[in-house]
C-alpha cells in the first residue's frame, strides 16, 4: 500500500515536471514561430503580463523585489540570513574551501556562458545562455559561495560578450537572486524525491527566473538616462526574455546536472549543509 | 568613461578593504581579495576587448574577431574550470 502511493506522488511530481518543461517549450515555440525581434515581442506569450499591466505596475512590483534582494545580498555577504526566527548569523568562514568554490563555479559560469557569448538576442544585453542550467545548480550544491561564484561569473562573462556596463551590477545581483533561490528555499537538494522536484521547478525553475529578470529590469528602467535601453523594450522585450532564456534552460537541464552532480558533491563534503551551521 | 572608470573603482575598493582586512586579521579577507581580483580581472578583459576593436556600438562586432575569440575564450575558461573542479574532487577524496 505505502509502495502505491509513494509511486502515485512520484507520478504526480514527473507529471508536474513533464507540464513545466511543455510550459517552457511551448514558449520557445511561441517565440521563434512569431519572431525574436523587437517588433514582435508584443505578441509573445510571455510578453502579455507586461502588455496588459504596464510599465508602471511591473516598476511597482519590480522595485520592491529590487530592495528585498539587494538586502538580502548584502546580509548574506556579510554572513547574516533570514530565517523563520529572524536575521541570524551564518558560521561561513571563507576559508580555502569557500574561496575555492566561488572561483571555480565563476570560472564555470563565465565560461559557460561567454561560449555562446557570439549569438546576441538583445545587442548590448543579452544573448542565447545555455549555461544559465548552471546557476540554480551552483546555489543548491554550494550554497553562498556557489551564488556569489554565479555573480562573478556574469561579470566576466559580460566582459567577455561587450555587454558589461553599469547595468552589469544589477546582472551581479540578479545572478545571485537564481542562485540563491533554490538554495534558500529547497528543502530537499537530492533531485531523488517527488518533494525536491516540485520545490526545484517552483523555486528553481520559475520564481528564481522571474526574480532575477524583475531586478535587472528594474535596475535598467532607473538607469535608463544612462543605460540607453529605452522603458518599452526593458518590459517589453527584455524582461519576458530573460524570464525565458534563463527558465528554458533551468526546467529542462539542471535537474538533470543536479541529479548527476548532488551525490558526488556530497560524498566529498562540499554540499554547503555539510559546511554551513546557523547560529542559534 | 566616466562608468568605466566607476566600474574599475569598485573593484579597486573591494581588493583594497580585502588587503586591509588581511592585516588587521579579520577573517573574509580571503572572500573580498578573490572577489576584488575577479572583478578587476573582468575590466582588465574589457580594456584589452576595446582596445582590439572587438566591441561593437553594442556587444561584439560582426565583423571583428571578437566573436571567435570569445567562444574559445569561454570554452577554454569553462574546461580549465572543469579541470580544476575535477582536481578539487579528486583531492578531496584522498
Amino acid at each position: 500500500m505505502v509502495a502505491i502511493a509513494a509511486r502515485g506522488i512520484w507520478g504526480v511530481s514527473i507529471v508536474i515536471a513533464i507540464l513545466f518543461v511543455a510550459l517552457f517549450i511551448y514558449i520557445a515555440y511561441d517565440i521563434v514561430s512569431k519572431g525574436i525581434g523587437p517588433d514582435k515581442a508584443s505578441t509573445w506569450l510571455v510578453t502579455q503580463p507586461f502588455v496588459v499591466l504596464g510599465r508602471d505596475f511591473w516598476f511597482a512590483i519590480a522595485g520592491i523585489l529590487w530592495i528585498v534582494g539587494t538586502v538580502i545580498f548584502a546580509l548574506e555577504i556579510s554572513g547574516r540570513t533570514i530565517t523563520r526566527r529572524g536575521i541570524v548569523k551564518v558560521d561561513l568562514r571563507w576559508d580555502a574551501v569557500d574561496v575555492s568554490v566561488t572561483a571555480l563555479t565563476a570560472a564555470l559560469y563565465g565560461g559557460a556562458l561567454a561560449a555562446t557569448g557570439g549569438i546576441p538576442i538583445i545587442p548590448g544585453f543579452t544573448w542565447v545562455r545555455p549555461g544559465n542550467a548552471l546557476a540554480p545548480l551552483f546555489g543548491m550544491l554550494f550554497g553562498v559561495p556557489g551564488a556569489l561564484g554565479t555573480s562573478i561569473g556574469n561579470f566576466i562573462a559580460d566582459a567577455l560578450t561587450g555587454y558589461l556596463s553599469i547595468g552589469s551590477i544589477g546582472g551581479f545581483i540578479g545572478n545571485f537572486i537564481i542562485a540563491w533561490v533554490p538554495y534558500k528555499f529547497m528543502r530537499d537538494h537530492s533531485f531523488r524525491s517527488p518533494r525536491s522536484l516540485i520545490e526545484y521547478y517552483i523555486w528553481g525553475g520559475v520564481i528564481s527566473s522571474i526574480w532575477c529578470s524583475l531586478y535587472i529590469s528594474w535596475w535598467l528602467d532607473l538607469l535608463e538616462p544612462v543605460i540607453g535601453l529605452p522603458r518599452a523594450l526593458v518590459w517589453g522585450w527584455f524582461a519576458p526574455w530573460v524570464i525565458f532564456n534563463n527558465a528554458v534552460v533551468t526546467t529542462t537541464l539542471t535537474p538533470i546536472l543536479g541529479y548527476l552532480l548532488y551525490q558526488p558533491i556530497k560524498m566529498r563534503g562540499l554540499y554547503w549543509k555539510d559546511r554551513i551551521r546557523f547560529a542559534s | 568613461m566616466v562608468y568605466d572608470i566607476v566600474l574599475t573603482a569598485i573593484g579597486v575598493i573591494v581588493l583594497l578593504a580585502g588587503l586591509a582586512m588581511f592585516a588587521m586579521k579579520k577573517s573574509g579577507w580571503m572572500l573580498a581579495v578573490a572577489v576584488g581580483a575577479l572583478w578587476l580581472l573582468a575590466m582588465g578583459i574589457y580594456a584589452a576587448y576595446k582596445a582590439s576593436g572587438f566591441y561593437g556600438p553594442v556587444g561584439l562586432a560582426a565583423g571583428s574577431a571578437g566573436p571567435l575569440v570569445t567562444t574559445i575564450i569561454g570554452f577554454l575558461i569553462f574546461f580549465l574550470g572543469v579541470g580544476a573542479f575535477l582536481y578539487v574532487m579528486r583531492k578531496r577524496r584522498g
